[in-house]
């Protein structure tokens, strides 16, 4: 369906499916979605990228976390519309040529997770921690992953992956 | 989360020109997306804010004040040395606030307009009077989270631990809407709802808030920020503490005292900082200004507890200013 | 039985063998997003499910009209209890008291009343709204003392009282220089796993049924779909998908049988996925409890008696009721030697949210008050809590108050002394911010800060108890491929996170020397292997790997001796031109019936921790920071001392959360705080410092003389850091978890009965 256009020029969009360009890991893809559609539905549910997780859908577990242009965000409180043409992270584009991103490698040495629910976000939150900062503290991480809940309590383990990962480098 | 049109205008005045009947305004999404959600919210039109040039960011030029643009990200405010070197208040009441995601999303704006988290209020099959009901569940409930100063039909309390902060700082808003623009003090946008005011506070309808202001003068103050949470991070204010003042030769000048989560509206207590003008915050003036702040405070059946907590908060934050 | 040790015959060293730190197996396609959660699983053309549940705690359904809903776009199918082709009712281990569907009455506030199918989840949503629904509003009863008075009203056929379990232990009646008593109160906390309930379930081409579910019993929910779908169990195949996290909530079946009858009636794969406020509604919670306590001794501290009445809300139906209220009986003295004892406890249904299976059922309740009144004891012997603790415990051989001799260590001395002598954390001086309590960035910069240190120890059974057939199978299958040798491991252990899939290759890799050994997916295609809790799948599920291994090592030891070799120095492929695959069934020693005074021999073996908290409060706010854990654990042998380590910084986690935040406020039988935002579970900046002493004393029966493990680390991380608050406010803190009035106030919390410890409940009195 064309977009209505506002009688003076803005193109409105929706309610029904518009087709919506977004840079997936490093992708360019189109969804088709309706503007209701959360970036955590569309990348789940569209593309097929299940490791992005659905928790409390409302932006307090932080098991959603994606990076939009390079930065964490909660993906259920995103609408995917509105990440039209900006460049969105998930876990699925970590690792490269079979092999695990550090903070990956990190979470799987310091047995950083039990269920393991929550470590796609946790892992998200951190790569973005290291991109800023690459020599993180204990402190730098917990304040990384503060938004992020984990139920199995790996949390001593998470802070040792955190710093471990710093210390690393992709060989 | 119900279907609806979308929106993003590149000019602020295509954007009011959008924000008609029916329609909200977009920005972090942090809140807005939660309300639409739970069904709270079901606009028609979603005009994201996010593509309008030169609302973002901030500015401070020399005598003339601070100037920080709606759309600006909370994590910008927190981040940037410059400005806190030139109000430390905000690093403090926003590192507590929230999470790095969500500040990272959410803007200054959607911060001030963000709606109340009492649990009657945002359950979906509860009609509290402030969803258009007859009565507010949460006074004879469980109200433990709820308001102990200030509050007529609806006991729920202001959420936003920057609000505080920065009517410490006497900030005030710049609004605009399709019809004209006019500015406000923060403080004044804020109402306890009551009788057929069923809101948290007077933004007109299509009217947007564009940009937030403190004056060179408040910037002199020094400010100080607590906040008390039932976990270490993530959760919203038990009670908050926002204090600044202008302080010369030890003594104190321009006293603002704010509270959050305590009241409906950010709580700014004129007694107690009138009582506070000319003293060195010494520590019987800062307990005295501490049993004013809670003047006329009525619990409900569990939120007690937040009367000792805050009389408490407010001593030590007065405190800080000058230890 | 005495298992001979591992073999050491392989010839080149073997890794990933017990005793290793091991990653846990699953762990690459975890970290990489690739692991298929059950809310992951998807099917082209599948359809959605969706549940409409009941508002009201207590009503019965004069009308149910599906008509409209049934006629909505993308509706497939609109099921009631009339659409049960089968049995009505479904319960864990025969307690079948809960409808599938609702039977003409609603119980609980989010009682499944019908389910949909749709072509979208939002359809199917709608669909729920659209059913008509008229009901007759019923008194609804809250107060589980209340509703096993005589005079209650009768919430469900079977009654209200769910299980009561009376001991009787020495002399009832015996006098003691030192009497102390409390009454405790414990709140309702939830398991938050963060996987929601989810599940695939797929039509069969001979009528039966596949269902690929996060579950902790793959057999257990076997036995309660199979006759609710009037379908054979050999119709009924469940495998288990990728589990986000359980702690005892997914002992009960949630969306299983709702998934499968939609299946089966659309003839298409449907899947449900619960949001999270649904979850909070469609699983069951740990028991809320009130306990009224009495402890005896003699000037010295040595214990006389121990008199305690126990009071758990089991809700409106009864899901593990029973061995929760078994377990809070059974350890309601803790783990000391006690003469005399009387306990009566009891479980009540009522009309809140059913309650069950939680990581240390039943033993977490009864130790926060036995600990409280352990504390109390000490003061007015003049004791301390360590010493008090070290006088009492039990030792090899002395019998708990259910007459049951303790086989194996019982090392409560030395897990009190190791714990003790753990470093203390550093005091005020580099304190950071984060380490004080309130926010991450303030409230206190030292002010109000008092530290307390407290201790509590527990105890608890591993593995089913009380004459329950607790088995576990396992298949092994070994064979060679072009590569070598490689054993295929297949059992029906439920992966929930707690690390048993690593735990089954270690022992394999052990007793077969190979490296190379794979798990099967976990399904009902094998015999049963029990529940994933109970802190039994190492022990179970452990031991029959271990035994299956062997006798495909016999029969390798047979081959070898046919061609006149020897093992050790024969390449095993050479032995494989036919695969060997070994099924066997472990079942633990027989345990006894409970006598109706409450004495058996009742368990298989028991774990014990002890805990150290230390905490800073901020007295003038009430605000607390829990600052270290320290813990000694004796866990007999840490066969993944990396899964071992897991599990007890998470238990601790979950028991820090109990203590200071976790609580499901239950208003008028409605959960209020169904959310992450409101039901606050510990972050990252709560978790304390967590300092373990893993002791290794093995017990004779388990698997390399392992113990359980999991649920150890829950039972008295809770008591300990009340005791800590206690210690450094003064006060009483009867009522966990403890909140900020609580410190302030020292409000106490009573339940408004009169209830003599030891007495039977249901003839309580008010006031």
């Amino acid at each position: 369906m064309p977009p209505t256009i506002d009688r003076r020029g803005a193109a409105l969009r929706g309610p029904s499916a518009v087709d919506v360009a977004l840079e997936v890991n490093g992708e360019r893809v189109v969804v088709h979605v309706p503007p209701r559609r959360t970036l955590l539905d569309a990348l789940r549910e569209q593309l097929g990228l299940t490791g992005t997780k659905k928790v409390c859908d409302e932006g307090t577990c932080g098991a959603c976390t994606v990076l939009v242009d390079g930065r964490p965000v909660y993906s259920c409180l995103t609408l995917a519309i509105a990440c039209e043409n900006r460049r969105v992270e998930t876990i699925e584009g970590l690792a490269k040529d079979g092999e695990l991103h550090p903070v990956q490698r990190a979470f799987v040495d310091t047995d950083a997770f039990q269920c393991g629910f929550c470590t796609p976000g946790q892992v998200m939150s951190i790569v973005a921690l290291l991109r800023t900062v690459p020599q993180p503290t204990e402190d730098d991480v917990k304040r990384a992953v503060a938004g992020n809940l984990c139920r199995c309590g790996a949390y001593p383990n998470i802070v040792a992956a955190g710093v471990s990962a710093g210390r690393r480098k992709r060989t | 989360m119900n279907a609806f049109s979308y929106v993003r205008p590149r000019t602020l005045s295509d954007g009011l020109r959008l924000l008609r009947s029916g329609a909200s305004a977009l920005a972090g999404g942090t809140d807005l997306l939660g309300l639409m959600k739970d069904g709270l919210a079901r606009p028609e039109l979603l005009v994201d804010l996010t593509g309008i040039e030169g609302l973002r960011g901030w500015s401070r030029a020399k005598g003339k004040g601070l100037r920080i643009g709606a759309l600006t990200p909370l994590v910008e405010l927190e981040e940037a040395e410059e400005l806190h070197r030139a109000m430390p208040i905000l690093r403090e009441s926003l590192r507590d606030a929230a999470t790095l995601q969500l500040r990272t999303m959410g803007t200054v704006g959607g911060n001030l307009l963000q709606r109340n988290r009492c649990w009657y209020f945002r359950d979906q099959a509860t009609a509290c009077w402030l969803k258009g009901g007859t009565k507010c569940f949460a006074v004879e409930g469980e109200n433990r989270l709820h308001a102990i100063l200030g509050a007529h039909e609806c006991v729920a309390v202001a959420p936003s631990d920057l609000v505080p902060a920065l009517i410490a700082y006497d900030a005030e808003i710049a609004l605009a809407s399709s019809r004209g623009r006019r500015t406000m003090k923060l403080a004044d946008l804020y109402v306890a709802p009551h009788g057929r005011e069923r809101r948290e506070h007077v933004l007109r309808p299509g009217e947007l808030i564009t940009e937030v202001r403190v004056s060179e003068s408040a910037l002199a103050r020094k400010g100080a920020f607590q906040k008390a949470m039932e976990r270490k991070a993530w959760s919203f204010a038990l009670v908050s503490v926002a204090a600044a003042a202008r302080i010369e030769r030890g003594v104190a000048r321009d006293v603002r005292l704010v509270l959050g989560g305590v009241a409906p509206i950010p709580w700014r207590v004129v007694a107690a900082e009138r009582g506070l003008e000319g003293s060195g915050f010494d520590e019987a003036a800062c307990a005295e200004a501490a049993d004013r702040a809670l003047q006329g405070a009525a619990p409900l059946r569990d939120n007690g507890y937040k009367l000792p907590l805050a009389r408490e908060l407010v001593r030590r934050t007065l405190r800080s200013l000058v230890v | 039985m005495t298992l001979a040790p591992p073999r050491p015959g392989a010839r080149v060293k073997v890794r990933g063998v017990i005793g290793e730190p091991a990653p846990r197996e699953d762990a690459v396609p975890k970290v990489k997003g690739e692991f298929q959660y059950a809310s992951d699983l998807w099917r082209e053309g599948m359809l959605h499910g969706a549940t409409l549940r009941s508002p009201y705690p207590f009503a019965r359904i004069r009308k149910v009209d599906v008509s409209a809903a049934a006629k909505l776009p993308g509706v497939r199918a609109v099921l009631t209890q009339d659409d049960v082709p089968g049995k009505k009712t479904y319960g864990l281990m025969d307690r079948d008291d809960q409808p599938v569907l609702a039977d003409g009455y609603v119980r609980f506030v989010g009682e499944p009343v019908a389910v949909v199918a749709a072509d979208t989840i939002e359809q199917a949503r709608a669909a729920t709204k659209a059913i008509v629904l008229e009901y007759e509003v019923l008194e609804p009863t809250f107060d589980p003392i209340a509703a096993i008075q005589p005079s209650a009203a009768k919430l469900h056929p079977k009654g209200n009282v769910l299980e009561r379990v009376r001991i009787l232990h020495g002399d009832p009646a015996a006098k003691a220089d030192v009497v102390v008593e409390g009454e405790y109160e414990f709140a309702m906390q939830d398991q938050a796993a963060l996987g929601p309930e989810a599940g695939l379930a797929i039509p069969r081409e001979d009528g039966g049924v596949t269902l690929h579910v996060a579950t902790q019993w793959l057999h257990e929910d076997l036995d309660q779909l199979a006759p609710c779908l009037g379908l054979p169990e050999s119709k009924v195949r469940i495998v288990l998908s990728g589990v986000g996290g359980a702690f005892g909530a997914r002992e009960d079946t949630s969306i299983q049988i709702h998934a499968c009858l939609l299946a089966l009636k659309t003839r298409r794969a449907v899947r449900m996925t619960y949001g999270r406020e649904e979850s909070f509604f469609g699983h069951v919670h740990r028991h809320p409890a009130r306990l009224f306590y009495a402890h005896g001794a003699t000037k010295k501290g040595e214990l006389v008696f121990v008199r305690a009445t126990i009071v758990l809300d089991g809700g409106a139906y009864a899901s593990s009721s029973s061995a929760v209220v078994a377990n809070a009986g059974s350890f309601a003295a803790g783990p000391y030697r006690v003469p005399n004892a009387v306990v009566d406890c009891v479980g009540a249904r009522t009309n809140n949210p059913p309650t069950g299976a939680m990581r240390g059922f039943g033993a977490v309740q009864s130790c926060f008050a036995y600990e409280a009144q352990m504390d109390k004891l000490a003061k007015a012997c003049g004791l301390d809590a360590v010493e008090i603790r070290m006088r009492n415990g039990l030792v090899e051989g002395d019998a708990i108050i259910t007459s049951q001799p303790l086989v194996g260590s019982a090392p409560i001395a030395e897990i009190v002394r190791r714990c003790a002598s753990l470093p203390l954390p550093e005091t005020a001086a580099h304190r950071d911010q984060s380490e004080l309590p309130g926010g991450h960035a303030n409230v206190t910069r030292g002010e109000g800060v008092v530290r307390g240190v407290g201790y509590a120890v527990g105890f608890k059974n591993v593995c089913y108890s009380n004459g329950f057939d607790d088995f576990a199978t396992a298949r092994v299958r070994l064979f060679a491929d072009a590569e070598g040798p490689l054993a295929r491991v297949h059992t029906a252990a439920a992966e929930v996170g707690q690390g048993i899939n690593t735990v089954q290759l270690q022992i394999a890799r052990t007793e077969l020397g190979i490296e190379r050994v794979e798990l099967e997916t976990a399904d009902t295609n094998v015999g049963s292997a029990g529940s994933s809790s109970a802190s039994r799948q190492t022990w179970m599920t452990g031991h029959a790997v271990l035994q299956a291994c062997r006798e495909v090592r016999q029969e390798l030891v047979r081959r070898a001796e046919r061609e006149g070799l020897t093992l050790d120095r024969t390449d095993l492929a050479d032995l494989l031109d036919r695969p060997i695959e070994k099924t066997v069934t472990y079942r633990h020693q027989d345990t006894e019936k409970r006598r109706p005074d409450g004495q058996s021999r009742g368990h298989v073996a028991f774990m014990f921790a002890a805990h150290r908290a230390v905490v800073d409060v901020d007295v003038e706010t009430g605000l607390v920071k829990v600052v270290q854990v320290a813990t000694a654990q004796d866990v007999g042998k840490a066969i993944n001392p990396l899964g071992v380590i897991g599990q007890i910084e998470g238990g601790i986690a979950q028991g820090v959360g109990l203590a200071v935040m976790e609580e499901l406020i239950v208003e008028k039988g409605r959960i209020r705080n169904a959310s992450f935002t409101d039901y606050l579970i510990p972050t990252i900046l709560d978790m304390p410092p967590v300092i373990a002493d893993v002791i290794e004393h093995p017990h004779p029966d388990g698997p390399y003389g392992a113990k359980g493990v999991g649920e150890a680390p829950t039972i008295s991380s809770t008591a300990a850091v009340v005791a800590a608050i206690r210690a450094a406010t003064n006060r009483d803190l009867e009522r966990v978890p403890v909140r900020p009035d609580d410190i302030v106030f020292g409000t106490s919390s009573r339940s408004g009965w009169r209830i003599a410890p030891g007495d039977d409940p249901r003839r309580a009195v008010r006031g």
